[in-house]
């Protein structure tokens, strides 16, 4: 097992998100973001750590480990057909046999269509997001939790909502490189820490 | 002798929290230094983010 007998410090803020690098999960991760942002956690991805080489994968797994919590949507299964989301739920399946200190929820935007393609999950249920920005929401309100209450769903759609209209013009400060490079969603989540802060939630 | 994992009423064991999906995790989270930290967002990129949401501070001329 990667990492396995390394110690390693488990930040229970710091949420790894496992998820589609596509286009058109662009309002969903920023609809997750959102929530996350809401309930002052700071989301962690994989595209912060360097393509390709050797040790990509120990990155990845002291990403996770470091973690406390993750959250893997495996909606995506179309085409092109990509291996990493199931991969990495398996390493966060590993990570939870070995330690208490890690949590994992898994999302599906249809019910019933996991447990087709991924057998070996019987007895974990995914939440259901239906694709949309309030299902995204709905579910981490539902899972985590601030020690003072959540914030309601519909202020941090209101929170979503903000940072959607940021997002392009954090885009265009880029050169229009997409979500999912470290530079512009980096801001994004600092962005919406600000306006959530300014709107009162954190 | 009866084989049990046959048995039509053989009680179902609950399955744990975390397991199903259920956990429910309670953190009071961190403040903004920690993103700044993890996204490597200098002071002066702040500063225009901050901008960005907030617009800029208004400066007072005589």
């Amino acid at each position: 097992m990667p990492g396995k007998g390394r110690r390693r410090s488990v930040d229970p803020a710091q949420v790894f998100l496992n998820v589609p690098y596509n286009r058109s999960y662009e309002r969903t991760l920023v609809a997750l973001t959102a929530a996350l942002v809401a309930l002052r956690r700071v989301p962690r991805l994989t595209f912060q750590i360097p393509e390709g080489g050797q040790g990509r994968l120990r990155r990845i797994f002291d990403l996770l480990k470091s973690c406390r919590v993750s959250i893997h949507d495996l909606s995506a299964v179309g085409q092109p057909v990509r291996f990493n989301m199931p991969f990495e739920l398996g390493l966060a399946c590993a990570l939870k046999e070995q330690s208490e200190a890690h949590d994992f929820l898994v999302l599906e935007k249809k019910p019933h269509r996991l447990h087709r393609h991924l057998s070996d999950i019987g007895g974990i249920d995914p939440k259901i997001h239906h694709g949309t920005a309030k299902g995204a929401i709905n579910v981490v309100l539902e899972v985590l939790e601030r020690p003072e209450g959540n914030p309601s769903a519909a202020q941090v759609i209101r929170l979503y909502r903000r940072m959607m209209r940021l997002l392009p013009v954090i885009k265009s400060k880029h050169g229009n490189a997409d979500l999912f490079s470290p530079r512009v969603y980096g801001e994004l989540v600092a962005s919406g820490w600000i306006a959530a802060r300014e709107m009162g939630l954190n | 002798m009866s084989d049990k994992r046959s048995h039509p009423h053989r009680p179902v064991a609950a399955k744990p929290a975390s397991e199903s999906g259920t956990f429910k995790h309670v953190s009071k989270g961190t403040d903004l230094s920690a993103v700044l930290r993890a996204y490597k967002i200098s002071q002066a990129d702040l500063k225009r983010v901050r901008e960005l949401v907030v617009g800029k501070e208004p400066t007072h001329a005589r």
